[in-house]
């Protein structure tokens, strides 16, 4: 898919792990490690209004375009 | 807050346990069910005796094409039945409400419609065909209420079953977002 999930980074360079984000937003490691790995259909936007509220981003810092991505 | 967590999972596993195992021997019977109609109605079908136990079989149309109505009925009733049995493997098996049994469920629901349909259209079907065969004329057609109300009851069957299926879908959709 063309549109690629770039929350590892950002928990990379906020120094976040992922059960911290996990159980800040409330949803599971589990859910949170498919978001990572972008294999979800979907993210709600109550999802990605926590996300940015925890890391103090914008939405474009967590997921991103990129034309010719054929990755599932 | 842990332990009540670790609690309820228990719970919920131990109904998922019961459920499986009561799908289990539902099954089983289902299984039994199809072998004990399939023997008697091939008692019925060639006329054999059991001790002093006769069966014997009464179409509703006369003939071999009534015989073959007959035969076609409990084909199609033994496929849903046979469909039943898949789907409480697949409820055994789990997830309790997957894919799987939602599919099966639809399919036992729809075979058990047609053998109903079979059922209640071979009189009025063949009548017809008599009456276009001996040149044409009136054809007198009879249904019988409790025949009608089955063919209801195993639409309406089949409308739920297509609707959980749906529901489903849906339901697994919605599982991938985040």
């Amino acid at each position: 898919m063309a549109i690629v999930v770039r929350l590892d980074v950002m928990l990379a360079l906020r120094k976040v792990r992922s059960k911290e984000l996990a159980d800040a937003i409330g949803i599971t490691e589990a859910n949170l490690s498919l978001l990572k790995s972008g294999k979800v259909k979907g993210v709600r936007f109550a999802t990605l209004e926590a996300i940015c509220e925890q890391l103090d981003c914008q939405p474009g810092d967590l997921i991103e375009y990129v034309p010719g991505e054929s990755s599932a | 807050m842990k332990k009540k967590l670790s609690q309820n999972d228990n719970e919920v596993n131990m109904q998922n346990f019961a459920i499986a195992r009561s799908a289990r021997r539902l099954r089983l019977a289902v299984l039994v069910a199809i072998g004990l109609i399939v023997a008697v109605y091939l008692l019925a079908r060639f006329g054999l005796d059991v001790g002093p136990v006769r069966v014997e079989s009464r179409e509703v149309v006369d003939g071999w094409v009534g015989r073959a109505l007959v035969d076609a009925t409990l084909a199609l009733f033994v496929v849903a039945l046979i469909r039943l049995a898949q789907m409480l493997g697949a409820v055994a098996d789990g997830p309790l409400f997957g894919p799987r049994v939602t599919k099966a469920f639809r399919g036992f629901a729809f075979w058990l419609f047609l053998a109903m349909l079979v059922e209640v259209a071979a009189g009025p079907v063949s009548a017809i065909a008599k009456t276009v065969s001996a040149g044409g004329g009136r054809t007198a057609m009879a249904f019988e209420l409790r025949d009608l109300l089955v063919l209801a009851g195993a639409l309406f069957l089949f409308l739920l079953a297509r609707m959980l299926e749906q529901a489903r879908a849906i339901e697994a959709e919605l599982e991938e977002i985040v």
